[in-house]
């Protein structure tokens, strides 16, 4: 039988609970990621648009490099790399217990890394699409260059970027799987990872229904919450 | 008050200013006529900090925006560009209205965060000012829910609510029907009669005529004729003469 447990209700009712344990973890990574990578994709689009041509070269190669590599690779790269260096006291701040914390948190920083690249572009794509005049008419009101940014412009880029975002916020939850590459504690264990276990152990797929229903009811959230800031911003054209 | 002197920029290899020289006093309202690529709103740019002149030197009042001596160009301080920013008004041919704010908010927002005055004052005064410009009604309504004239007026507002020594126009009606030109002329007359300093670049030669104390007529890159509105608009110069159909 490839799908048992839903006929029996207290096998259906353990194996709930232990998937259960993979939802924290998947939201953590989301939701950690989220905010870390906004607010350095956010520098990184500034930085590429901006006016000082050392700051354009580097970022350009660094969106090239993570935007042409498979994250999977990256986070192998990275924890492999980092796990064999000698811990320097920056990096046992960062990281942590090399033991406990740090495949956790080399996960939602490779992450953040990676997904900030691509907010990266998409917000460089929101700077460009505010009219040069809404610069102007802040400049000559005399707002500093901050100012005209955080009070003019990000506004206004947030609405042109949001249906972009939304996009890739879906795609992160999915892509919340990936880190079963890395060998993590139990607890830690994001819904893939705990229901690849579950059907190996039990040659199943139930697992993977919960799964599915798990990911669809995430992403359902995720993007009903973000048409509902959509509309939100939808006060003015 | 304000002195541009001399003042030269070219875009590439296209010389848009070369010379051009001006005073305005205090009170003065002055019109920029000129054909379309003569350099007049590049002036006006020039003069608003949003254009970097490559020689010559711009004074208002004690404070110098960028000076040339022996051929070498210095700009101010950053803190001197400010003050100076501050001192001027400036008003689009495309409005600028930040469009997520409402009217109100476009006209306290300024005043708030750049010149730290306490909200309510704020507020009194933006609904000052829009009264003045006939839109008392209006201060909840967004930018796009405006003609292009109320726009344009809302524009003028703003610019006031930050209280500028001299309010630059810089073709303020070139994107309005003949209507809606009407009433935000009808606005700058009554800025005009109060006395408020102004520099108008327009295609607006009634306005011209009628408000302004001095016309200056550019034509590629240069004054060609600077003078008060009976002398320039009967003028003997062959190139005022053409511009002005009058021959």
């Amino acid at each position: 039988m490839l799908f048992n447990v839903f006929s029996d209700a207290e096998k259906f009712s353990d194996l709930l609970k232990v998937m259960l344990t993979g939802i924290l973890p998947t939201v953590r990574i989301f939701g950690f990621t989220i905010l870390l990578s906004i607010p350095l994709g956010i520098l990184l689009a500034a930085g590429r648009v901006s006016k000082v041509k050392i700051l354009r070269m580097p970022i350009s190669v660094y969106i090239y490099l993570i935007r042409s590599t498979p994250l999977m690779l990256q986070l192998l790269f990275s924890y492999f790399l980092l796990s064999r260096l000698e811990w320097s006291p920056v990096l046992r701040f960062l990281f942590g217990d090399k033991r406990g914390s740090f495949p956790i948190r080399c996960i939602i920083s490779m992450f953040s890394l990676n997904y900030a690249a691509y907010f990266a572009e998409i917000f460089r794509g929101g700077i460009q699409s505010v009219p040069q005049g809404q610069r102007e008419a802040a400049k000559v009101l005399g707002y500093s260059r901050l100012q005209s940014f955080f009070r003019v412009q990000l506004p206004q880029i947030f609405k042109n970027v949001m249906p972009s975002l939304t996009n890739e916020f879906v795609t992160l939850v999915k892509d919340t799987s990936i880190a079963k590459v890395i060998a993590v504690s139990l607890d830690n264990r994001t819904i893939l990872h705990v229901a690849e276990k579950q059907v190996s152990g039990m040659v199943s797929l139930d697992p993977y229904i919960m799964a599915l229903v798990f990911f669809l009811i995430f992403n359902g959230v995720v993007e009903q919450t973000c048409k509902w800031i959509e509309r939100r911003m939808n006060y003015y054209r | 008050m304000l002195t541009a002197e001399n003042i030269y920029k070219k875009y590439g290899n296209l010389e848009v200013l070369r010379g051009v020289s001006l005073t305005v006093n205090k009170g003065d309202v002055v019109a920029l006529i000129g054909q379309s690529g003569s350099g007049k709103s590049t002036f006006l740019r020039c003069l608003n900090q949003l254009e970097r002149v490559d020689s010559g030197t711009i004074r208002m009042d004690d404070l110098t925006l960028c000076e040339t001596q022996n051929g070498k160009l210095r700009y101010a301080k950053e803190n001197v560009q400010r003050a100076i920013t501050l001192k001027m008004g400036m008003v689009f041919q495309s409005f600028n209205l930040f469009p997520h704010m409402s009217v109100l908010q476009n006209l306290i927002d300024a005043p708030m965060h750049v010149l730290k005055m306490k909200k309510d004052e704020a507020v009194a005064q933006a609904r000052k000012m829009l009264s003045k410009v006939g839109l008392a009604d209006r201060e909840n309504q967004y930018p796009y829910q405006l003609s292009g004239g109320q726009a344009q007026r809302v524009a003028i507002a703003r610019a006031l609510c930050m209280n500028p020594e001299i309010l630059c126009f810089d073709e303020p009606t070139s994107a309005l029907d003949p209507l809606l030109t009407k009433e935000v002329l009808a606005v700058m007359k009554e800025l005009a009669a109060e006395r408020m300093t102004m520099v108008v670049v327009t295609h607006e030669m009634d306005f011209a005529r009628d408000v302004a104390d001095r016309v200056v007529f550019m034509e590629n890159g240069i004054v060609v004729e600077d003078n008060p509105p009976e002398t320039l608009f009967a003028s003997q110069n062959p190139r005022t003469r053409r511009f002005l159909g009058l021959e």
